[in-house]
């Protein structure tokens, strides 16, 4: 099939579809001559009324002009052929050019076309019997039955009835397997169980009706019934026409059990096609609703599997992102807590991340958040992070380790805009570098409740291909802390910024008087959404005096 | 547009006519918007002329917004084409602050 080609649906040329329409007409009304008693009766099981309602469900609305020009040509000439005066011939025309028109409107109404096809709605199918059975024959006979009778002086009601049910009967056992079988549908390739199974309702109907005058239930509903369960809608529309077209032509030529039924041919003719209608239309709804059962089923399935792989790939992300981020080993000279939280929405991870490293000169504190969510932030994340501890270990100047890790974001799958901060402490002396890379500026609180913003001029997010990043330097004395802190812990909805940077300022300061763990869940309490949406990722870092150096006179070397 | 799950609202419009191009993007810019906003950018990019973006209808930007902001940023950098938002909201003004952005592109 040609890539653009609209699957399923009937692309055939003007000239074409107007022959086919012709034929398929021609021959439906032909057969109803020969074999179902329209010859004896004048009204008989329609197969056309199928062919055309199929037509025009199955084509677009620009097209119908070509199913109305086929059906005349088709029906013009059987009704001449079979000597109907040329005014009647236009008047039966007329009734059966009205059954298309009503019942593609009511269908179309209650279809929406996409591009893979017809879709029905919730009450589709519903709509598509009505229109099929009910609403467009029952116009069409109101129609034709008056021309029958002021042609024949037949009774109105009982030619309206016979129309309604062959005409019925012909959209139901024809036009429904044909908008099946040429529709988008998706089908099978037939099994030759069901091509066994229609061929034997041939003898098995000519048995039962020629030889024994059996009633047609016994054979004919044991092979619908098994149709249906074992092929669902495709067995109904395949099986279905076979089921009408043998009992109605075994009734027509005076056999079965409704031949025995007295008022004439029409009655008889009549209560068959009634029969049928009731026996196919209890097949195709069983038939509909096993289908959508088994496809509510299918889609359930689909999702729980859908549901239980995103819950483990979120398993395997929590995992990578808690070994990731394990509590710091301490370093002398510091103080330090630290705290990750997934968003609130399904435990979700993202990719933010917190470290402190020792270095021979000083303590490195970072905090960074990789753009995304999921196992890939989270992977990238731990891979940028490995890369932090490297460049710390390599450079003890924050722009240098920037510059490193934004060539390593530059080739890094996923790390592009990640924002980062970096901040080195000389443990020594107090003596505190720090840079920024498109990240919020960490908070540098002093003991006695005052703070202040490490915001010098920031530099753009690494990764990007943007570059310079100024170190900005401060001096901490012992007691000074710093907290770091990626944007889920200050950004929200509706809010600009600044709030959030006020608001964590306020709860620093006012516990100040607090120890590093519980100034942390202070911080956490006061700040994080409750319903976050993203990842919160939290570093303190308190500079503690370390024990004084010993004086170099009292270092022990060897010798002295 | 919206998203379910943040219950984000958004829209960004493109308007390949004008010289150069602009990107008007109102609402909330976020992981679910990113993709459409990259995609206007990357378009408007495309004709050569520059960028403008009209962001002042934005209530709310988040990381993965800066990050199609930036790449947009770098290209026309590369590409020695005018990258301008003249028309931001205090949100938004804020976080190219913020974030180091706001050097990187004419006002």
């Amino acid at each position: 099939m040609p890539p653009h080609s609209e699957p399923g649906r009937l692309s055939l040329s003007t000239p074409a579809l107007l022959a086919i329409i012709a034929l398929a007409y021609a021959l439906g009304a032909e057969s109803s001559y020969q074999w179902f008693g329209a010859i004896n009766i004048g009204l008989a099981f329609y197969p056309p009324t199928g062919v055309t309602i199929a037509a025009v469900v199955l084509l677009p609305r620009r097209r119908w002009p070509v199913v109305l020009v086929g059906a005349t040509l088709g029906e013009l000439t059987i009704s001449l052929i079979h000597g109907i005066a040329p005014g009647f011939a236009v008047g039966y025309l007329i009734a059966n050019l009205v059954e298309p028109l009503l019942a593609g409107s009511v269908i179309r109404r209650s279809a929406s076309v996409r591009l893979n096809g017809l879709r029905l709605d919730r009450r589709g199918p519903f709509n598509v019997f009505v229109a099929a059975i009910l609403t467009a024959p029952i116009a069409g006979g109101a129609i034709g039955a008056a021309v029958r009778s002021v042609e024949s002086g037949a009774n109105y009601l009982l030619s309206w009835g016979s129309w309604w049910a062959g005409d019925a009967l012909g959209a139901l056992a024809i036009g429904a397997p044909l908008v099946f079988l040429l529709g988008p549908t998706p089908k099978r390739a037939p099994r030759w169980e069901l091509i066994v199974g229609m061929l034997a309702m041939l003898p098995a109907t000519y048995v039962s009706f020629w030889v024994f005058d059996l009633t047609p239930s016994l054979v004919l509903l044991p092979v619908l019934i098994w149709a249906v369960h074992r092929f669902g809608v495709q067995g109904v529309a395949a099986v279905a026409p076979v089921v009408c077209i043998s009992a109605t032509a075994a009734t027509a030529a005076g056999q079965g059990v409704f031949s025995l039924a007295t008022h004439g041919v029409q009655v008889q003719l009549l209560v068959t096609q009634v029969y049928l209608l009731i026996v196919v239309v209890a097949a195709w709804a069983i038939a509909i609703s096993l289908q959508e059962r088994t496809q509510f089923e299918r889609d359930l399935a689909t999702q729980a599997i859908e549901a239980a792989r995103l819950r483990h790939s979120e398993l395997v992300a929590q995992t990578l992102q808690t070994t990731m981020l394990s509590v710091p080993d301490p370093i002398a000279g510091m103080t330090i807590a630290t705290r990750y939280l997934p968003a609130e929405q399904d435990m979700r991870v993202g990719g933010d991340w917190h470290d402190a490293i020792a270095t021979p000169t000083a303590a490195v504190l970072t905090i960074g958040d990789v753009v995304g969510h999921h196992l890939p932030a989270a992977a990238t994340m731990g891979q940028l992070r490995s890369a932090t501890r490297a460049a710390a270990l390599s450079s003890a100047v924050p722009s240098t380790m920037l510059e490193t890790l934004d060539r390593f974001a530059s080739s890094t799958a996923g790390a592009s805009g990640t924002t980062t901060c970096v901040i080195t402490v000389d443990l020594s002396s107090g003596h505190t570098r720090f840079a920024l890379a498109g990240h919020p500026p960490p908070l540098l609180a002093h003991p006695n409740g005052s703070t202040e913003w490490l915001d010098a001029p920031v530099g753009p997010p690494i990764g990007v291909g943007l570059s310079g990043w100024p170190d900005g330097e401060i001096a901490l004395a012992p007691g000074d802390r710093l907290v770091l802190y990626t944007d889920g812990l200050i950004e929200r909805r509706g809010e600009i910024i600044d709030i959030g940077l006020a608001r964590l300022r306020a709860v620093v300061a006012s516990n100040s008087h607090l120890a590093v763990e519980d100034l942390l869940a202070a911080v956490i309490d006061a700040c994080a959404p409750q319903r976050r949406e993203d990842d919160v990722a939290i570093l303190i870092g308190e500079f503690v005096l370390q024990q004084p150096l010993l004086p170099a006179s009292a270092q022990p070397c060897g010798g002295v | 547009m919206h998203n379910g799950a943040g219950g984000s609202h958004f829209e960004i419009v493109l308007d390949e006519e004008a010289r150069p191009p602009v990107v008007v993007a109102s609402g909330e810019l976020d992981a679910a918007s990113s993709q459409e906003f990259e995609l206007a950018i990357a378009t408007a990019l495309d004709a050569g002329q520059g960028v403008t973006l009209d962001l002042s209808a934005v209530t709310f930007i988040d990381s993965s917004a800066l990050r199609v902001v930036t790449v947009g940023l770098r290209r026309a950098r590369d590409e020695d084409q005018a990258f301008s938002v003249p028309a931001a909201s205090a949100v938004v003004r804020r976080l190219f602050d913020i974030t180091g952005v706001s050097p990187f592109m004419t006002f």
